[in-house]
């Protein structure tokens, strides 16, 4: 499948300047590139009831692979 | 059958994304398939991997598969009424073609803990199942299925797990992923043929197959037999490509084969070139099968009917049960000190049927609580 060069470009970027630590907020579901680094209030929309801002320092998902 | 489309099983996983990123970039990957639950804790999605998903939801190209709903819990949970919540509220917002999850139940306390592991096929495991089947259809409203999973307690558990999946999905139409690393690790640790089980399956029911690597573990009450076992972190073994290529056109409702590995796997570039090559030769199969085979596909999986769904379906026996096993697998020192645990608790003599474990096995179930008692949060393969 084609994806547009702004997403590829986007991702090699993220992935290269380590967007891991990109910071954003429960309401994280939009529409963008824009891949600088960033930091939200938690806001009402979160249903995990936080307090303050997530920030994981890298993201490492494994997923299956359990057995 | 319709066209199947060459798949890799895409997460938030750094070394995992390098890998793949060429391969997006040479328009090479048709789907990808999302383990959705995974980041319901973290929420700290980069933008471009919503994107990314977006753009392959848009052409019905995006695939949810779930890891921590615990199908087989005896008790309903409030972090599965979470669970739920949170798929209804992704498939919203993003397009999948199917959703997924794992059989099994998952030995952790904490919800995001553990590792799925099976359970005795009964009346009240088989209604549990089901139950939670019509729930996830509820949440997701897009066609549901289960995989099969790789560790068996025994030869008759593997000869059974085909038709109890057929079971558990009929009552919403669902299907089967036919994971084949998870069949080739039970094939290699009970010594059986790929012709002997693949038969036992459902084939007709198969929309979704997924290929993958794994790791050889040593036994101490075997020590001339190596246990196969499904960690995802190296290349596809040359058995399972033959075994793709054989079960393809053994399933008629094929749509998606996924390549699976994980990012501890994927980090040197001689390991994610190895990835690409795995993933363009499951690819090749994939278009010659496309090729060949013409006809189309006779089932959406989707529910025939509607259903009622009144209070989730509890078993607080299997519940106890079900602590019990996990509570010795994740602290007993070693597979004679389980042993002597099981045979002295609530599981000897019942539906779990521990008398015919075998050793190795029971070795193996241990050493896989223990792996993933504390989380896969930094978890080196």
């Amino acid at each position: 499948m084609k994806l547009s060069k702004k997403l590829l470009q986007a991702m090699t970027v993220g992935l290269a300047i380590g967007a891991v630590t990109v910071t954003i907020s429960c309401d994280s579901l939009r529409e963008t590139t824009d891949v600088t680094p960033k930091k939200l209030k938690c806001t009402d929309a979160c249903d995990m009831k936080c307090t303050s801002d997530h920030e994981v320092p890298e993201f490492d998902c494994p997923a299956c692979g359990m057995g | 059958m319709s066209k199947i489309f060459a798949s890799i099983a895409c997460n938030l996983d750094a070394a995992l994304l390098s890998a793949t990123l060429p391969l997006f970039a040479a328009e090479e990957v048709e789907a990808i398939e999302w383990s959705f639950d995974t980041l319901n804790a973290e929420r700290n999605i980069p933008p471009w991997f919503t994107e990314l998903l977006i753009a392959f939801g848009a052409e019905n190209c995006l695939i949810g598969h779930g890891v921590f709903f615990s199908l087989f819990s005896g008790k309903w949970s409030k972090e599965q009424e979470n669970w739920l919540q949170q798929l209804e509220k992704k498939s919203q917002y993003f397009n999948f073609d199917h959703i997924t999850e794992h059989f099994g139940f998952m030995t952790g306390a904490n919800f995001h803990q553990g590792a799925p592991i099976s359970i005795p096929f009964t009346k009240t495991t088989l209604a549990i199942g089901q139950d939670r089947l019509k729930r996830i259809y509820q949440a997701c409203q897009c066609p549901v299925g289960l995989e099969n999973l790789a560790f068996a307690y025994s030869l008759e558990e593997i000869e059974r797990h085909g038709d109890f999946l057929e079971k558990l999905i009929a009552p919403i139409n669902g299907f089967i992923i036919l994971d084949l690393h998870n069949l080739y690790c039970q094939l290699h640790n009970f010594g059986r043929s790929f012709e002997d089980i693949i038969q036992l399956y459902p084939l007709d029911c198969v929309r979704e197959i997924h290929i993958s690597g794994g790791s050889w573990e040593d036994s101490a009450t075997q020590p001339d037999k190596k246990i196969r076992r499904d960690t995802h972190d190296d290349n596809v073994p040359e058995k399972v490509f033959e075994f793709l290529e054989k079960a393809i056109p053994l399933c008629p409702n094929l749509k998606f084969v996924v390549l699976e590995q994980i990012g501890t796997g994927l980090k040197t570039t001689k390991s994610q070139l190895a990835f690409q090559n795995d993933f363009r030769r499951m690819k090749s199969i994939v278009k010659f099968q496309n090729e060949k085979i013409t006809f189309q596909s006779t089932n959406d999986f989707l529910p025939t009917g509607a259903f009622v769904l009144n209070s989730p379906i509890e078993n607080l026996a299997l519940q106890e049960e079900q602590k019990t096993l996990s509570n010795i697998l994740e602290t007993a020192k070693d597979y004679q000190h389980a042993t002597q645990l099981l045979h002295t608790s609530t599981l000897a003599n019942s539906d779990w049927e521990i008398e015919s474990w075998q050793p190795e096995m029971l070795e193996t179930v241990i050493a896989i609580a223990q792996k993933w008692k504390d989380g896969f949060q930094s978890k080196d393969a």
